[in-house]
């Protein structure tokens, strides 16, 4: 039967998604996401199993595997999916176009968390990048489409270098499964220019530090719903490809005792922290914000891997349940975080008719529910205690701890601090009884936009935050 | 053998090079086209005659027609290539260097999974093994290629207006006579190349390209064509999709797993697929090329 629920997680989204094009948009749209949210949840139920496709087993087939990690990315796809699919339900100025792309970013996500094996890695991965950066070129007018098609080059980029270390891998060690390749693995130059390569493709992807530059003007002028998703979830996909190859593909490599290699992703991790966090600090617009934000947000995550990659060369556990279950539970808070942040700026944004955060003073305080959502956001990406965010910062800080990391340490509580002081620009604005500087006198007269908009970004803001109630579930009875 | 080959990469790099530098955009196009045409022929010298098929019909005739047909939308414009920081040519130069010294001693150790395919040939249900790998052993990769490739219509449509249909002929009775003789050809050629593709070099995206010319013709000569209102045309796009998976779920049906083909059946379900997927392939490239042509309405001969 979950062999079943593995293919639907693949081929539901992917059929209804072409059939957007023969039917009319929303009925083909309505299963689709349904259905996607169903088998997405569904699949937290199934055991972890490999699943040969067409009964042809490795290293002749291409198989699937279903681990713990996958398990709660699709999940997770599926839920900040799901609640972003309501959003655009409702939002009227989404062109229809938008529902075929979508589903067919979905189909891609789950796909490449489902695949074991290194070529269709990267089939996968090409599927999501075509898709993705057609929606961010739905916005009609010449900025979107500069920013697209800049994000189509640096992604083509990316996924040359990517099928570039595949080829080499192919052609030193005759396979692409992965679990072949990692018991097969040498420590020879091949191997590390196939790493090297292949984490350089997947660092443009997910825009890591310094290959960055695509992502604030693709995340900000995309429509709303779109910055959600991409900025939730499709640089996930290429940050999920850097923990599969770290941590599981070149294990032997990376885990090596002298091996310093993790420090070189710390210190772009930190650099983009930084970087990320002063840009969002002093950017003019709303929306680019956010969208620095998630610059800096990925910098957590890479630095997250690089101390997890840091802790397999101190002990031989490997990718062991704590290391793997706290990152993913980072990159959950974030999804949500950034999702909710997205859709109630976004909605803010609308009903100004503008972007720039001094015009939006007015329109901020008409929407309170956003507000509350953007709070929310920035409590839970910043770590305060109670939130999701602070249990996923709780792990990294003790993992930084025990492996004496101080230097980390003290980066990721400094990183909290700047999400703060970058979240307070927007609240402050929304909170401030108009005596301070920002005059609060409309520019232009507020457009109508749906509350039930606010609403659902809230709802996902909320979950970033009450994600913690699952936490004794996630980390202690399903350990 | 060794001087043409040494004159083909000379060629090869001395095009690439061009296409690059060119300050004209219609030069860089037109030495793009020549370019895929080389490689190609490459491809033919590594005995691989299933990618120099493709490379000639997609990456160097239809890829071509499509910037062609983008660059006629284009302003005219001469690019000025901006001259490359030192530190550049340094980190590529390496990077050259690092790779071939990889592939180098790659060559040394050749190492693949021929064996395995050779072993498991005759219950792939078709005999050449580039088919049998692409429809049959890593089919789901090919499926989503499939995918890649309506998605790209996909965007492509959500991004312009859909493609012009009142389209006046370009040419008066001696190319709507001339398309009326090929076409019939064309067809034969397309399912010969289909059909040949179970034994030997050829398959569904090398019909497909066939095809998408012959549709292309069509259009020229302003016969009924691709109307993209029309029901079959629509249904044509997604038809190479949609049977695939619903043969990889018969698969699951079957007990053989998603993906997998009862071996006595696999002839028949391979040819099933392949001749929606060329229908879908054809239909989607040719598609794609007349969507970039909204400006050619109204020019009469």
């Amino acid at each position: 039967m979950t062999e079943w629920g593995l293919a639907a997680l693949v081929v539901w989204p992917l059929l209804w998604g072409a059939l957007t094009l023969v039917m009319p948009v929303r009925w083909a749209a309505l299963p689709g996401v349904l259905g996607g949210v169903f088998f997405g949840t569904w699949v937290l139920t199934w055991a972890p199993q490999s699943v040969a496709l067409g009964g042809w087993l490795p290293p002749l087939g291409l198989s699937w595997r279903l681990d713990g990690v996958s398990q709660f990315m699709i999940a997770l796809v599926a839920w900040v999916g799901g609640l972003s699919s309501l959003y655009a339900w409702w939002d009227r100025s989404l062109p229809s176009a938008f529902w075929g792309l979508w589903l067919g970013v979905w189909a891609a996500m789950n796909a490449l968390l489902l695949t074991a094996d290194v070529f269709h890695f990267y089939v996968t991965l090409e599927l999501l990048s075509v898709a993705a950066v057609a929606l961010v070129a739905l916005t009609p007018g010449p900025a979107a489409t500069r920013a697209a098609f800049r994000y189509l080059l640096v992604s083509l980029t990316g996924s040359m270098l990517f099928l570039l270390g595949v080829a080499l891998l192919y052609g030193r060690y005759g396979v692409l499964d992965m679990l072949l390749l990692r018991d097969a693995m040498q420590g020879d130059g091949i191997t590390a220019l196939a790493l090297a390569v292949m984490t350089l493709g997947l660092m443009a992807k997910a825009a890591v530090f310094p290959l960055h530059g695509w992502l604030p003007q693709a995340h900000a002028k995309a429509q709303t719903v779109v910055s959600a998703v991409l900025s939730a979830l499709v640089i996930k996909a290429g940050l999920y490809g850097l923990l599969r190859l770290w941590l599981d593909l070149f294990a032997p490599l990376t885990s090596q005792p002298d091996s310093q290699a993790g420090w070189v992703l710390a210190l772009l991790g930190t650099v983009a922290i930084f970087w990320g966090g002063y840009q969002a600090f002093r950017t003019p617009a709303l929306k680019p914000l956010v969208a620095w934000s998630t610059v800096a947000q990925v910098g957590v995550l890479v630095l997250a891997l690089a101390l997890m990659v840091e802790a397999t060369t101190r002990d031989s556990d490997g990718l062991t349940e704590t290391l793997w279950r706290g990152w993913v539970w980072l990159v959950a808070a974030h999804a949500l975080a950034k999702a909710g942040w997205f859709l109630a700026a976004g909605t803010v944004q609308k009903r100004a008719g503008e972007t720039r955060l001094a015009g939006l003073g007015v329109a901020l305080q008409r929407s309170p529910l956003s507000v509350f959502a953007m709070a929310l956001a920035v409590v839970s990406l910043a770590g305060l205690p109670l939130s999701m965010g602070f249990l996923g910062k709780w792990w990294l800080l003790s993992l930084a701890w025990e492996l004496q990391a101080w230097l980390w340490l003290a980066v990721s509580l400094l990183g909290s601090l700047l999400t703060l002081a970058y979240g307070w620009r927007v609240l402050n604005l929304g909170l401030s009884t108009g005596h301070g500087a920002e005059p609060l006198t409309p520019q232009a007269p507020l457009q109508t936009v749906p509350t039930r908009l606010d609403a659902v970004a809230l709802i996902l803001s909320a979950l970033s935050v009450l994600g913690a109630l699952g936490g004794y579930w996630y980390w202690e009875a399903g350990a | 053998m060794i001087w043409l080959d040494l004159m083909l990469v000379g060629l090869i790099l001395g095009l690439a090079w061009r296409c690059v530098h060119a300050i004209e955009l219609m030069e860089a196009v037109v030495v793009f086209v020549a370019l895929g045409m080389l490689v190609a022929l490459a491809w033919a010298r590594l005995q691989a005659p299933d990618a120099a098929l493709a490379e000639a019909a997609i990456g160097a005739g239809l890829a071509g027609a499509l910037l062609l047909a983008t660059l006629r939308q284009l302003p005219a414009q001469a690019v000025r290539p901006q001259p490359l920081h030192w530190l550049w040519w340094g980190l590529w130069g390496l990077f050259g260097v690092t790779l071939l010294w990889a592939i180098g001693s790659i060559l040394s150790t050749p190492v693949s999974l021929m064996p395995w395919v050779n072993t498991h040939l005759p219950e792939a249900g078709v005999s050449h093994p580039v088919t049998a790998v692409l429809l049959n052993f890593r089919a789901l990769d090919t499926a989503l290629e499939l995918a890649v490739l309506l998605w790209a219509w996909m965007a492509q449509r959500a991004l312009g207006e859909s493609p012009d249909t009142s389209f006046h002929p370009v040419q008066g009775r001696v190319l709507a006579t001339a398309v009326k003789a090929l076409l019939p050809l064309m067809g034969l050629v397309a399912v010969y190349v289909l059909w040949r593709g179970s034994s030997a070099p050829g398959g569904a995206f090398q019909s497909g390209a066939v095809l998408a010319a012959a549709w292309l013709m069509l259009w020229l000569a302003d016969l009924p064509g691709l109307d993209p209102r029309r029901w079959s045309v629509r249904l044509g796009w997604l038809g190479g999709v949609m049977v695939f998976f619903l043969v990889g779920l018969l698969g699951l049906v079957q007990g053989i797993g998603f993906m997998g083909y009862r071996p006595d059946q696999a002839t028949g379900l391979i040819l099933l697929i392949e001749s929606a997927a060329a229908l879908s392939i054809g239909l989607l490239l040719a598609s794609m090329v007349l969507a970039s042509l909204p400006g050619i309405k109204g020019r009469r001969a």
